[in-house]
Order: structure tokens, then sequence, then C-alpha cells
């Protein structure tokens, strides 16, 4: 059943309250991809990013995979020197076990030039086990679907009755918490 | 295989864009496209949501506003309910809704048709938009115009399976059904919250017609085949209680004939 529910998931008030504006998408897959970051389960890294030369990060599937680390205890400024005009921000959720397998958000942020501040939220499903360092596919919230289309190579996507993850939700919650971390100490 | 994916929680579930490209071959807009869907994402959900007080169907329900007061995707959408309405026999009729007009059974396939034609108006060829395991594709996977899509439908018995797998270069298929959220459908004629349906899963060339007939069916029950049946561009896969299934007549040809064994 399509049941129109209220958007007061964690993830989106929180979004509201950091003032992003435009949520945009992240790249799976990328040649040659020169910003990518390395993101610790429930760590942050900012990256003054002028060697990044796409408007988004080109992210590679290369995060840690530990079990649930603190949100909100990584932000290490990057190389800022004179006014960097991007800056990256990223933050990963605690892992967390669901029917489906253990789960993690990570999230994205870009601050260009103090204005356009654009974000990417992304689910991924470890692989089972979670702790290989390795993240094995992405997967979004709909996490039943997606593992299926991570196990099964034919399938793009799938068609199922809706519903959200309540680990999604908490996940996304703390990775939100951690970006903040991360904003107010690249800020100060 | 080259692309680009974006999770938007928004309406209530979460939406996944998918955009696909051969190597060297990326929409230049594809960022903007991107942008845009979301855009448009959250404005149909300030516009039809029942839940948000201020939106133009909840003050439509409440009577404040007529029908010429709303925005006028209410109006398209009102027209596309019109003709699910018909193509049910009655049985997805948001006039007949607890708390008055709730088209709640479409807006979210028709809000990611929507957002997929944002897209693809903005170059991008190849993209698949799933809300909430409604999806819509354009082209193909593979980022290749000879490609097409895998779309799986999940088995209501056990999700993390699949029933079957559709393949479609452009279109919809549409999934509705109690095992996720509950019983939730509501009969139109008698009021009640019923769930006869285990899943009732709709291919066709528009997900708002796709998501209003599955969403009807599953309130239908197996009776729902009929009208399916005759619902012209249109096929239909249910899943009764006990498990069965039935199908329209011409659901085998259009399904891609392959049953992807998954753990």
């Amino acid at each position: 059943m399509s049941r129109i529910r209220p958007v007061r998931a964690a993830g989106v008030g929180l979004l509201a309250g950091l003032g992003l504006t435009y949520p945009l998408a992240q790249h799976y897959t990328s040649s040659g991809s020169s910003a990518a970051v390395t993101v610790t389960s429930g760590g942050v890294s900012v990256q003054g990013g002028q060697g990044a030369p796409a408007p988004t990060p080109s992210t590679t599937a290369g995060a840690g995979a530990g079990a649930g680390g603190g949100a909100g205890t990584g932000g290490s400024a990057g190389p800022g020197g004179a006014a960097p005009t991007r800056q990256v921000l990223k933050a990963a959720g605690p892992t967390l076990q669901t029917r489906y397998g253990p789960v993690q958000v990570r999230v994205v942020v870009i601050a260009s030039g103090g204005t356009d501040r654009i974000r990417s939220v992304t689910a991924v499903q470890l692989p089972s086990g979670g702790h290989s360092g390795q993240i094995s596919s992405y997967a979004g919230p709909q996490l039943a679907q997606e593992a299926i289309a991570a196990q099964s190579a034919k399938i793009d996507t799938v068609s199922g009755a809706s519903y959200t993850s309540d680990g999604y939700r908490r996940s996304l919650q703390a990775a939100l918490v951690a970006v903040r971390a991360a904003e107010k100490k690249a800020a100060g | 295989m080259t692309g680009l994916v974006h999770v938007e929680e928004v309406m209530g579930t979460a939406v996944v864009l998918d955009l696909r490209w051969a190597p060297g071959e990326e929409p230049p807009r594809a960022e903007e496209a991107v942008v845009e869907a979301v855009r448009c994402l959250h404005e149909i959900d300030r516009v039809f949501s029942t839940w948000r007080s201020d939106s133009d169907v909840s003050r439509l329900r409440r009577g404040e506003i007529g029908l010429g007061s709303c925005q006028p995707t209410v109006r398209a959408v009102v027209q596309l309910s019109v003709r699910a309405r018909r193509m049910s026999a009655g049985w997805f009729d948001p006039w007949r809704m607890p708390g008055g007009f709730d088209p709640t059974g479409l807006v979210k396939g028709w809000a990611a048709r929507e957002a997929a034609a944002r897209m693809t108006g903005l170059g991008v060829r190849n993209v698949s938009v799933n809300a909430g395991g409604d999806v819509c594709v354009a082209g193909s996977a593979t980022g290749v115009s000879a490609g097409s899509w895998t779309v799986g439908v999940t088995d209501p018995q056990r999700p993390q399976t699949l029933l079957t797998a559709v393949t479609l270069s452009d279109g919809a298929v549409a999934t509705s059904g109690g095992y996720e959220r509950g019983p939730l459908a509501i009969d139109p004629f008698t009021g009640a919250t019923v769930a006869p349906l285990l899943s009732a899963t709709v291919l066709g060339a528009d997900l708002a017609i796709a998501d209003a007939l599955a969403t009807a069916a599953t309130a239908a029950g197996e009776q729902s085949i009929a009208w399916l049946d005759a619902a012209v561009g249109y096929e239909a896969m249910i899943v009764l209680p006990d498990g069965g299934v039935r199908t329209t007549s011409a659901w085998s040809g259009a399904v891609a004939g392959h049953h992807p064994q998954v753990a």
C-alpha cells in the first residue's frame, strides 16, 4: 500500500536543521576519482577540496566497516589554508544490525563557497560479517530489495510493498549528528 | 557500468534515483537532473500529503478550498484517479476514502513518474526511479540502447526473495501488499480495512495507473483479475492469502521468464 506518512524521519528533520537544501547524488563507480575520502564508522573526515575535479565527491567503496562507533566523535579539519572553495563533509553512522544484515548509512555534505550545500545520503549494506573493511555493494534503504539486487547480478531494482527501515533511520540520524559536529569543527 | 545513485527520504518512504550510462557517456546535466527530481518529489509531497495539514489535498479534504484553487498538479491527479477508478471497476476510489478525497494510492507512483520525466527531460536517457517499491524505468541498466532493466518482484511470503522478474526498457512496475505495513487496503464499497491479497503487482506504461491498480487489487482480492485482464496495456500478478499466484493472460509474455534463486 502506498500510504503517505508524515515526513518526520529523524534524518529529514536533522537535515532541515542543518539548513541543507540540495540533496545530490553520489557516484558509485568512478574512474580516476581523486576526491575519495575514506570514512570510518562513526567518524567524520573533512576535506578542503581543491583537488577535487567534480562538484560532487567521487567516493570509492573503501570505507571502513567497523561496528557501531559513536557518531560525532571524529571531525578533523582538512588542509584548509587560504579560504577553501569547497568543503566535503562525510560521516558514517554506526553499523546497525537489521533483519537484512548489517547496514550503515553514509552522509556527504558539500559546502561550496558558503552557498550551495549539497548532501548525499547513502545507505550501504555491509557484507555479511560486516567487518571486512570493504563495503561490498550499494544498497538503499529498501534493504531487502537492494540486497537482492546486489546478490543477483541480473536484477537491477526490485518492486515490492513499501516500507522504510528503522535501522536506516537510526543510522542516518547518527551520521547526521556526526556531520553537524564536523561542520562546527570545520567552521571553528 | 557507470552511474549515479541518490536516495531521498520523502513521502514517508525512500525514493531511489538510479542513473546509468555507458563509459564516457555521462549526461552533462546528470547531477542537475537529480536535484530537479528531488525538488519535484518534495513539491509533490507538499501538495499531496494527507499528513501535512497545510497541503492542498488536506485543505481540499477539509473543504477549505475547491479544486480550482489547488495546484494544477492536483487536477492532473484527479483526472488520473478518474481513469484508474474506471479501469478498476470502482475499486480505486479516492473519493470514498475515510476523511475525504485521498489519492494516496496513486500519488507515490505518479510522483516517481514525474521525477523520472524531469530527469529524462534534462537529457538523462537511462534511469530508474524506485519509490518504496514502485518502479519506473527508462532506457537500460547498462547504458547501451539495446539494453533494458530487470525488475525483481518481491515474494510477499519471503520478502528477501523474488517471485519473478520483469524486463522492460520503458515502463513501470508497481506492487502493493500488506506484508510490510500491515493490512492497509481499504474497501471503497464498505470503508472497511481489508487485505484479501498478499500482494498485487501491476506492469504497464504509467506508474501512476499501475500503482492505483495494484492498490485497488489488494483491496479487491482475486476478483481483481477480471478487470486487470481488461486493462489495456497493463498486466498483473497477484498473490492470494494461501500463496497461490494468479496472473493476467499476457503476463507471462511480459516477464523475463527467469526466476532467479536468491538465498
